[in-house]
């Protein structure tokens, strides 16, 4: 009997603890939902200039502001790649898209602290470069 | 008693900032393009109801993880190579679903518990290998680069959790 007790004093402990995370992930979902709405496919591809190293960087950036559904994101990187874009950049992008979450900051910094997320967030914008570089060298895209 | 209790409201009142000052973006962009903002939103109200299954997921997994005893969890990740841990995590990450935000709930649960700052990077670097969009990612950029982008991923969740526990004993070491 008591053990059932202190499941259910667990349970609600958990409800609780929970509940107070809804207002940081439903400003997250909002974020999320204005920057697919007013950035345009448009707009990202007309950051890149041709230089792979500067494109590189360009696509791990915008891939960390951006966020949402990888598929998303496959799509995008597919039609970079299509209208010119170095598979550099668009790795970079595609890593960064799912490994950074500027948008998340917030939400993240909140719950997990300060110092781990800036250190985290940074971390994954500089990997998603050494991913891109990485995966490329395995295809045979670099020489 | 009273200076916990402010405390604990100064903290309740803080997670209103973030939504409030997304909210006042919206009401300021309704002035500016009324049918985007409103698509926005129509966007965001999507996108909420397709993680609240997750969400549901995240609490029960919360709760079993609740019902671990803290002492014994304790001497258990005690006892663990680092590199078990490191591989543990990067397996759940890989076979967790649904968006990084719904995750940081449990991620907290475990880092109270005792779970390492490395150990959680990795989780959260995993989630971006997404089994279940490998076949979509193949399609879209060829198998050889789809194999590719998941090895140089997984070695590099490996990279990160070793870094940011350096990072972050270096951190705590210095203050």
């Amino acid at each position: 009997m008591n053990k059932r007790k202190s499941k259910k004093q667990i349970f609600i402990k958990t409800c609780k603890g929970f509940l107070k995370n809804i207002p940081m992930m439903a400003g997250v979902v909002l974020l999320i939902g204005l920057l697919k709405t007013f950035v345009t496919f448009e707009a990202i591809s007309n950051l890149f200039t041709g230089k792979p190293l500067a494109d590189t960087a360009l696509g791990a950036l915008s891939g960390s502001i951006l966020a949402g559904n990888s598929i998303n994101s496959y799509i995008i990187g597919k039609e970079m790649l299509d209208s010119g874009i170095s598979i550099l950049a668009v790795t970079a992008f595609l890593v960064a898209w799912v490994t950074v979450g500027f948008v998340q900051i917030p939400a993240e910094a909140k719950m997990l602290g300060n110092r781990f997320t800036i250190m985290r967030n940074l971390l994954s914008v500089i990997l998603s470069i050494l991913v891109s570089i990485t995966t490329v060298w395995i295809i045979g895209g670099i020489s | 008693m009273d200076k916990k209790n402010k405390k604990q409201k100064k903290k309740t009142g803080n997670i209103w900032i973030f939504p409030s000052l997304v909210i006042a973006i919206y009401v300021a962009l309704f002035f500016v393009d009324q049918d985007k903002t409103l698509h926005a939103l129509d966007y965001a109200a999507n996108l909420f109801a397709d993680i609240v299954p997750i969400l549901f997921a995240v609490l029960f997994f919360m709760f079993l993880f609740n019902l671990v005893d803290d002492k014994k969890l304790k001497n258990l990740i005690d006892r663990s190579p680092k590199a078990v841990q490191y591989i543990a995590m990067l397996l759940l990450g890989t076979f967790s679903h649904g968006p990084v935000y719904a995750w940081y709930p449990l991620m907290r649960e475990f880092r109270e518990k005792g779970i390492g700052y490395g150990s959680i990077a990795i989780f959260l670097y995993a989630r971006g290998i997404k089994l279940s969009l490998l076949p979509m990612l193949a399609v879209y950029f060829g198998f050889k680069y789809m194999l590719a982008l998941t090895a140089a991923m997984i070695f590099f969740s490996f990279v990160q959790g070793i870094l940011v526990d350096i990072l972050m004993e270096k951190i705590s070491k210095t203050h």
